[in-house]
């Protein structure tokens, strides 16, 4: 800080009192499958759609029904070799379809963690994206990016790009993707690691 | 900054005048003030804006200590740090950036602070392109007019209007749906993403505790303005930090609530950084804490109470007289109530005009206000200050005084107070305080009247 501005800070502050330091709002608990529960109704309220995927056939298949026709896609370093649909890889700014994998998921808010670590024009470029979250990593409340220390940016992608900015009606896709896609898998294998 | 609040009265009349700024913004205001109620709704929210007036409160008792400590915590991830008194340093330090850059073009999310800084016509000024990325924040650059509002720059704009304005300047049917002109901003937009040498955001929080800065939208403009170019560029009020990480969540959801109802927005951005080791994303990121008026405001008995704003826009869409004109009346960046409570303490009662007169002191301001700033009190304190200043109308004084001395003498309070029931508005200084005020009714017999009656 300089000390010009340091001077008249200490200044201006001079008459207030002490104030204290209050602790948040406690955070919402839930158990593993109300998390999961809520997390599906809040995501698609705000305009995703959601998948719960049996099994780890079931992941594959999924992922390859979204990638069916498509020239190519645009995929995250984080996604295993064996979830990788065998289709030509294309930059995000080119891609039909982008797939993420997410860090973490928020049940209160209906939100997805993305971490930086995969690339950030992956989670925006494409008009659609899909994001695939372990089942074990659906918390209940935000309060989870408390454990947020590293990291060069992480992105909270609670629905499609969307703005009421055109006389007050909702138009979705305006810069990022129009159509987001959580791709819950069913837990017992983690489908990738990332860190926020 | 350029502020023009003096003009108040004749803005407000042509404003009035023309039934599309006003059908406009009304629609928009109430909508987000029924979406803020039901999002309210499902917190215990007085606990909420407890906490949250708490936290700033704290905050901006202990301002030196958290910028000491937000310095650090950036720098150690490698943000460089720069301090802006004026806006012309802030102006400066950019223009540093664009020359170590070498910067042609650049790319913007919305930022109040920017508007305030007037930062497009000195980038332009510098020869350099700047194009601005929100949607609504896009079509008033058009335009060429200023955001209306904190939160829905072009809340003023009706769909009509931005019909003609999208077929004029793209040539998009004069009827297109807001989906056909959301993409012909979207594709000349996208362009400009990724062409764009600097991005340049604002904040709507830095935690002190770990160095991130957080920002909320649903467009994902923001998103990609700080991930898509090499030099990211923050601007942001000594105000606006929060001290630990736990503070977040709260302060994002409050926020998010009380600006258009929603729990989040659809993007929130935390960074911490440049790009290190990742596959994209900016190789510099700069951020400049700017103060420009706001030490003045915290060394103000009454008025540093508005540093704890968020900037939701809840007491804008909340106001009657706002809902009226819209934010271009009122003649500076910040407009509404909280625009009227800032101006006094910050421009001075002769640059604020009659800024504090606009409003009819109802409370709902006070009442949606996430972190509880008491506007209805700090307007009738920007009305004293501006008697006191001898910035009045000569008749307003009069009254305040002559108030001042019938509240002190028994036969003459009654005696204004016959002529009141009496006479109604026969008095000339009575004139002056109805004027823009709805009329006085009194009532047909006095207290005391009543009281010996009984
Ligand atoms: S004064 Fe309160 S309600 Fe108004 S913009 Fe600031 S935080 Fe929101």
């Amino acid at each position: 800080m300089k000390e010009s501005f340091r001077a008249r800070l200490k200044q201006a502050a001079a008459h207030l009192g002490e104030a204290p330091l209050p602790e948040p709002p406690a955070p919402l608990q839930l158990s593993p499958e109300e998390a999961l529960a809520l997390f599906a109704r809040r995501f698609a309220e705000s305009g995703g759609s959601v998948e719960l995927a049996g099994s780890a056939k079931d992941l594959r298949a999924r992922i390859l029904a979204h990638c069916q026709g498509l020239p190519g896609v645009a995929i995250s370093p984080l996604l295993p070799a064996r979830l990788r649909p065998e289709l030509p890889e294309l930059p995000p700014e080119q891609a039909p379809l982008a797939i993420s994998v997410a860090w973490a998921a928020v049940a209160e808010t209906g939100t997805l963690l993305l971490a930086s670590q995969e690339g950030r024009r992956l989670q925006l470029l494409a008009p659609a994206h899909l994001v695939l979250v372990e089942r074990a990593r659906v918390v209940a409340s935000l309060s989870i990016l408390e454990e947020v220390r590293s990291g060069a940016a992480l992105g909270l992608h609670s629905g499609p790009s969307r703005s009421a900015d055109i006389g007050g009606i909702t138009v979705v896709g305006v810069h990022g993707p129009g159509q987001v896609t959580a791709l819950v898998s069913s837990g017992r294998r983690a489908p990738g690691k990332a860190t926020g | 900054m350029s502020a023009e609040p003096k003009g108040y009265r004749e803005r407000s009349r042509k404003l009035l005048a023309g039934e599309n700024p006003r059908a406009a913004v009304t629609k928009a205001t109430l909508h987000h003030f029924h979406t803020r109620e039901r999002a309210y709704a499902e917190l215990p929210i007085e606990e909420w804006r407890s906490y949250a007036e708490g936290v700033k409160n704290h905050l901006l008792s202990h301002l030196e200590h958290y910028l000491d400590q937000a310095e650090r915590s950036l720098t150690a991830h490698g943000v460089q740090v720069h301090w802006a008194e004026t806006a012309q340093e802030a102006r400066a330090e950019l223009a540093r950036l664009v020359s170590r850059y070498q910067v042609k073009r650049v790319v913007k999310a919305k930022s109040m602070l920017s508007e305030e800084l007037e930062v497009n016509p000195w980038l332009e000024s510098l020869g350099v392109s700047v194009l601005e990325s929100d949607l609504g924040e896009y079509v008033v650059q058009l335009a060429g007019e200023t955001p209306s509002h904190i939160v829905g720059p072009a809340f003023h704009k009706t769909l009509a209007d931005i019909q003609a304005l999208f077929a004029r300047e793209f040539g998009t049917p004069p009827q297109a749906a807001p989906d056909v002109l959301a993409a012909a901003a979207r594709s000349r937009l996208r362009q400009a993403f990724l062409e764009a040498d600097m991005g340049i955001s604002g904040a709507n929080f830095v935690v002190a505790e770990t160095g991130t800065v957080a920002l909320i939208e649903n467009e994902g403009n923001i998103r990609i303005t700080t991930s898509a170019p090499r030099v990211h560029v923050v601007l942001v009020g000594i105000e606006k930090l929060l001290p630990r990480q736990r503070d977040l969540a709260p302060f994002l959801t409050l926020t998010a609530r009380a600006a258009t109802g929603q729990r989040l927005g659809n993007y929130v951005s935390l960074i911490r950084g440049p790009k290190g080791g990742d596959p994209d994303g900016p190789e510099a990121v700069h951020l400049i804490f700017v103060d420009n008026g706001r030490l003045r405001l915290l060394a103000d008995e009454r008025s540093w109470e508005t540093l704890r704003c968020l900037r939701c826009g809840a007491c804008l869409n909340a106001c009657p007289v706002y809902r009226q004109t819209g934010g271009h009346a009122y003649g500076w960046v910040y407009s509404g109530p909280i625009g009227a409570v800032m101006a006094p303490a910050m421009l001075g009662s002769r640059a604020a005009g009659p800024l504090p007169y606009a409003s009819s002191l109802c409370g709902a301001c006070a009442e949606v206000c996430p972190v509880k700033i008491p506007i209805p009190a700090l307007l009738l304190a920007g009305r004293q200050r501006a008697v006191l200043e001898g910035e009045a109308t000569a008749l307003e004084r009069g009254v305040i005084s002559a108030y001042g001395q019938a509240m002190l003498n028994p036969a003459l309070y009654r005696a204004g107070a016959r002529a009141l029931r009496l006479g109604r508005m026969a008095l000339p200084w009575l004139r002056a305080w109805s004027d823009g005020r709805g009329g006085l009714q009194p009532s047909p017999k006095s207290f005391r009247e009543l009281w010996s009656e009984r």
